[in-house]
């Protein structure tokens, strides 16, 4: 067992015993300015300040662009919101500044969410620290690439649609956690599809992760949809060996051989330390990209109406009738691949199309629900890659025909359809670069998802 | 034979609450600055999400038991996506597939006009078209001070036969849902209807977007004579949406192109569904005693007026009912109190296009005009007068028939100086009169009543010029 | 929505005004995309459609009837406007 330390955890000590917390900041910012010019990882970086102290003082929070910042540009990683300066704080946003952590910056995202290479960027690419001719991931790239960069006490809050936190997590050897649908409230988050959005955390260790949603997470008035279920002291982790479900249908998947080597090697570790494991069904897996997709698209499709050239957001001299003067700025502002998901959205909602896809995808939703829920009957932890592949060469992500890079979320897309909290952490190295597990817990079972996260997480001696 | 016109009506009625449908903003856009009672939700910011107000749910289930619905019980929202400026994110969040009540019904005039759905809805912005009309406009100003108001949307099965049964409807609908509290009738105009109309077997046109029942009723016969028109020169009514020009009193043709397929309805996935409880329905059932139909009963079991009468004040919404009844509790002459207040008060308010509360109109001022007739000192013919000058101005009538010298004259001696002078006037119809022509005396008697203004009694005048007859 | 047409149809029902270069692509792209989507349209499910992940009660989250103002510039992000008014574009 290995004792992974956490950066995080050293400075809120040195900040709380009285370490010039200013000079934190300063050296924080520096270095993000440097890896922002490196590596594309933030959008725009901040002046960190904290005003009062509490459970982060001493921490720097990136924030995914997609999350509202007030007085700081919040873009989404799309041209249509290049100036757009929020007026309000996102509630977890808010929620960090109560506990005195402080903002560093905004990180790269795929624009809106859309993509799991974070190359659907409007403001620039962030490369890989590992090796920058390699992808983060996406969505949350950004984020990812932001801790995985960085020396200091920083940790991201990111976004997972349909895996946009378990996918750069996996690429840059660093711990996603996406959390249940409603644990953390989306208040303030920009909408890609609000039936799978997720606000999470991503971070160097699993104390980092658990820490950030402890602070993030719980109800919220202002988004209906949150939870009022308890939010533990996540960060008092204790080391907790759970039963662990292998579902077939993902190890029958295609993928790279180093992944799929180091997820069994892993395994094999976690079963040497007394955690049983057995193999499962999932037999809906070969239909959760579609479905995932069908939902995501739609819901997208309506989100995006609102960007239309007025009160904010990019806007032109107002000249014409509205259908021009709308689609002028919206041709403009949005990039290839929102526009192809709102025609697809648009299309899948449209009457005569909509009882074909959306509403079927809903139907087989609730299906992939259930078999979740059954297999929870005989497990508490399910285990699969985090992502088919390495992290892959810029060069190879141009040549993928879009529904192959969508096929890429194939053991992200089922959880995150049933709202289920995962967590990605490195196991394993493969030509130097890093491979993730994926762990998915029962809803609202973030403490025995982490609590095994970490057990695991010095089993395997990666990350920190 | 002609053939027969074909109506449906969609009613949106803003629900009487203090804050907006999805966001605490105060649901009041009338007297405010632009853009004030906004936040990010209404305007459509992104990051907002909406929080369903609890106060619209229940006017909204108290407005669909009154209708005759059924509820659905479980109802979620959806949204309805189509590009118009005035819409803050280009969708509106309505209800699709599960509306919280529909097939009610509601009995106007002895005819049953069936209720296919009641669904709760958000109020786009308000737009000012600049420099032109809303296809010739140079631009458009938006204040978002009404967007988000909570309205619910009534739609009528195509049950009704005319435009004048189309107005009917209207207010029937609008009178019920002011006096249960789910709805401000303060005037005519509170109201924004949709209205179907074809002709038997032909292309439905859908007007949108006409404010009040008067405008509907001109709308629709409007357009019934131009789908006559063109059916009579062998042409096709299109199937289309129009607008109505209030000014002009026709409907124009917009050239949208967006249909119902194209609205993409998704359910709103930011609200979760929410359940109507048993115990909703019971705290509902109190306002439902409410309704006209039971208030025209009491009224006249109460006060002693026919049942047209207190059908007339009920109809005309709860604020004239409230003050029939609180002038009622102070002045023993139900009779002249119901004749007056559906006669010529009613008559006064709809000239000046306003309803009670939005006037002047005072109980004491009014109390002081029908004690003026009942003491002898102005005449009902007078009073007629002076209810005309008190109505949109609100002045003591006393004072009023003080500077108009409005007072009944009361000597004999004075009135017989009048009698005189008109018959000097009028010889040529006196003399018909005293030839045994009844009817040139009842012209006498309208020459003195002008001559001073409704002072004379006619009465009076009428015995004297008989008198002088008879001599 | 295989043809260019058709393609072109959708997309100005969502006032997307496509370039040539972006017409071509999509009409090639598109159809396969949705040919892996058929995989949905062509399955039969029985289940209940799921609005959410979880279930979610509304009814625990009706907001009360108490206004409270939004602290905020609603006009700091516009750049077209008139006095308090937000300029926009002619309705037709």
């Amino acid at each position: 067992m290995v004792e992974i330390k956490s950066i995080v955890k050293d400075y809120l000590e040195r900040a709380k015993s009285g370490e010039d917390i200013e000079e934190i900041f300063e050296k924080g910012k520096e270095e993000a300015e440097e890896i922002k010019e490196r590596f594309n990882a933030y959008i725009t970086v901040s002046e960190p300040s904290a005003e009062r102290k509490g459970k982060l003082y001493g921490a720097l929070i990136a924030v995914k662009d997609n999350i509202c910042t007030k007085g700081i540009r919040t873009t989404a990683g799309s041209k249509i919101l290049e100036d757009y300066v929020p007026e309000f704080d996102a509630t977890c946003v808010e929620r960090v500044k109560q506990e005195g952590g402080a903002v560093l910056g905004k990180t790269a995202m795929d624009e809106f969410g859309f993509g799991t290479f974070s190359t659907n960027c409007a403001f620039g690419i962030p490369k890989n620290p590992l090796d920058a001719n390699r992808s983060c991931g996406g969505s949350s790239g950004g984020a990812a690439c932001a801790v995985a960069a960085s020396k200091m006490p920083v940790i991201s809050i990111a976004e997972s649609t349909g895996g946009s936190i378990t996918a750069p997590a996996a690429f840059t050897g660093t711990v996603g956690l996406t959390p249940t649908y409603g644990r953390v409230s989306r208040w303030g988050l920009i909408d890609y599809a609000n039936s799978l959005d997720k606000i999470g955390v991503i971070g160097r260790s699993t104390y980092d992760v658990a820490l950030l949603l402890s602070v993030i997470g719980g109800r919220d008035p202002k988004d209906t949809t949150s939870s009022t279920e308890k939010v533990d002291e996540y960060e008092r982790l204790e080391e907790k060996r759970l039963k662990v479900g292998i579902p077939k249908e993902y190890f029958e998947v295609e993928m790279e051989k180093g992944v799929e080597e180091g997820v069994w090697n892993a395994i094999k570790k976690l079963e040497r330390e007394g955690v049983e494991y057995k193999e499962i069904s999932l037999p809906s897996t070969s239909l959760a990209i579609e479905t995932y997709y069908i939902i995501s698209m739609s819901e997208a499709s309506t989100n995006l109406a609102k960007y239309c050239g007025l009160r904010y957001g990019l806007q032109k001299n107002i000249e014409g009738s509205s259908n021009e003067y709308f689609s002028e700025v919206r041709s403009l502002g949005f990039g290839e691949e929102a526009k192809r998901r709102i025609i697809l959205g648009t299309y899948m909602r449209m009457a005569g199309y909509r009882g074909k896809y959306y509403e079927k995808a809903l139907r087989l939703r609730t299906r992939i629900i259930n078999e979740f829920k059954n297999a929870f009957e005989n497990v508490d932890i399910i285990a699969t890659p985090s992502m088919p592949i390495l992290a892959p060469r810029f060069e190879d992500i141009e040549k993928l025909a879009p529904e192959e890079v969508y096929s890429m979320d194939i053991m992200t897309v089922s959880p995150n359809l049933a709202g289920l909290p995962t967590l990605s952490i490195p196991c394993s190295k493969s030509n130097s670069l890093p491979v993730g597990i994926q762990f998915i817990a029962k809803h609202f079972h973030e403490k025995d998802l982490l609590d095994f996260g970490y057990f695991a997480e010095g089993l395997f001696g990666y990350g920190g | 034979m002609e053939p027969r016109p074909v109506i449906g009506l969609e009613l949106h009625v803003k629900l009487a609450t203090r804050t907006k449908l999805f966001c605490s903003d105060p649901n009041s856009y009338e007297e405010s600055e632009p853009n004030t009672n906004v936040c990010p939700i209404c305007m459509g910011f992104p990051g907002s999400k909406p929080s369903l107000n609890k106060r619209a749910v229940e006017l909204a289930l108290i407005a669909c038991l009154a209708l005759n619905c059924s509820i659905n019980k479980r109802f979620a929202f959806a949204r309805k996506v189509y590009f118009y400026p005035d819409l803050s994110k280009n969708f509106q969040i309505t209800q699709y597939e599960i509306p919280i009540g529909k097939d009610g019904y509601i009995d106007v005039e002895g005819r049953r006009i069936r209720i296919r759905r009641v669904q709760i809805e958000e109020d786009p912005a308000k737009t000012e078209h600049v420099g032109g009309d809303i296809t010739s406009a140079h631009y458009i100003l938006l204040d978002y001070n009404r967007a988000g108001t909570p309205l619910i949307e009534i739609v009528t099965e195509p049950d009704i036969a005319s435009p004048q049964e189309a107005r009917k409807v209207i207010n029937v609908i609008a009178s019920m849902l002011d006096h249960i509290g789910v709805f401000e009738w303060e005037r005519e105009a509170s109201l924004r209807v949709d209205a179907n109309v074809s002709l038997e077997g032909g292309n439905r046109v859908e007007v949108k977007n006409i404010t009040g029942a008067y405008n509907v009723e001109k709308a629709l016969s409007y357009e019934i004579a131009r789908q006559k028109a063109l059916v009579q020169a062998g042409k096709a009514v299109e199937r289309e949406t129009r607008h109505f020009d209030e000014l002009r009193k026709a409907t124009i043709g917009l050239r949208t192109k967006e249909t119902e397929e194209d609205y993409g309805y998704i359910f709103e996935p930011d609200l979760a569904f929410f359940e109507i409880t048993e115990e909703m329905i019971e705290k509902a059932k109190p306002v439902l005693e409410e309704v006209p139909s039971k208030k025209i009963v009491r009224l006249a079991e109460e006060y002693g007026i026919t049942k047209d009468q207190a059908g007339m004040i009920v109809f005309e919404g709860k604020h004239l009912t409230e003050f029939f009844e609180e002038c009622a509790k102070e002045y023993e002459n139900k009779d002249r109190l119901a004749k007056w207040v559906v006669g010529d008060l009613l008559k006064c308010l709809n000239w000046n296009g306003i309803k009670i509360n939005e006037s002047k109109v005072s109980k004491e001022g009014f109390l002081e005009l029908l004690k003026l007739i009942d003491s002898g000192v102005i005449t009902e013919r007078a009073a007629k007068e002076v209810i005309k000058e008190y109505v949109p101005t609100g002045r003591s009538p006393e004072e009023i028939v003080r500077e108009k010298k409005y007072e009944k004259i009361e000597s004999e001696e004075e009135t017989r100086k009048i009698v005189d002078e008109v018959i000097k006037e009028n010889m040529k119809a006196y003399e018909d009169y005293a030839k045994g022509n009844k009817e040139a005396l009842a012209f006498l008697i309208g020459k003195a009543i002008e001559k001073t203004n409704n002072r004379v009694d006619p009465k009076l005048v009428k015995k004297l010029i008989e008198a002088r007859v008879a001599q | 929505m295989e043809s260019y047409e058709e393609i072109e149809r959708v997309a100005k029902i969502a006032r997307i005004k496509l370039s040539e270069e972006e017409k071509e692509k999509f009409a090639k792209q598109i159809p396969s995309i949705l040919s892996l989507f058929s995989k949905v349209s062509e399955a039969d499910p029985k289940e209940e459609a799921s609005l959410h992940p979880i279930p979610i009660s509304g009814n625990e989250s009706l907001r009360e009837d108490e206004p409270k103002k939004f602290e905020w510039n609603p006009l700091s992000n516009a750049k077209e406007k008139e006095g308090r008014y937000i300029k926009g574009p002619r309705i037709v």
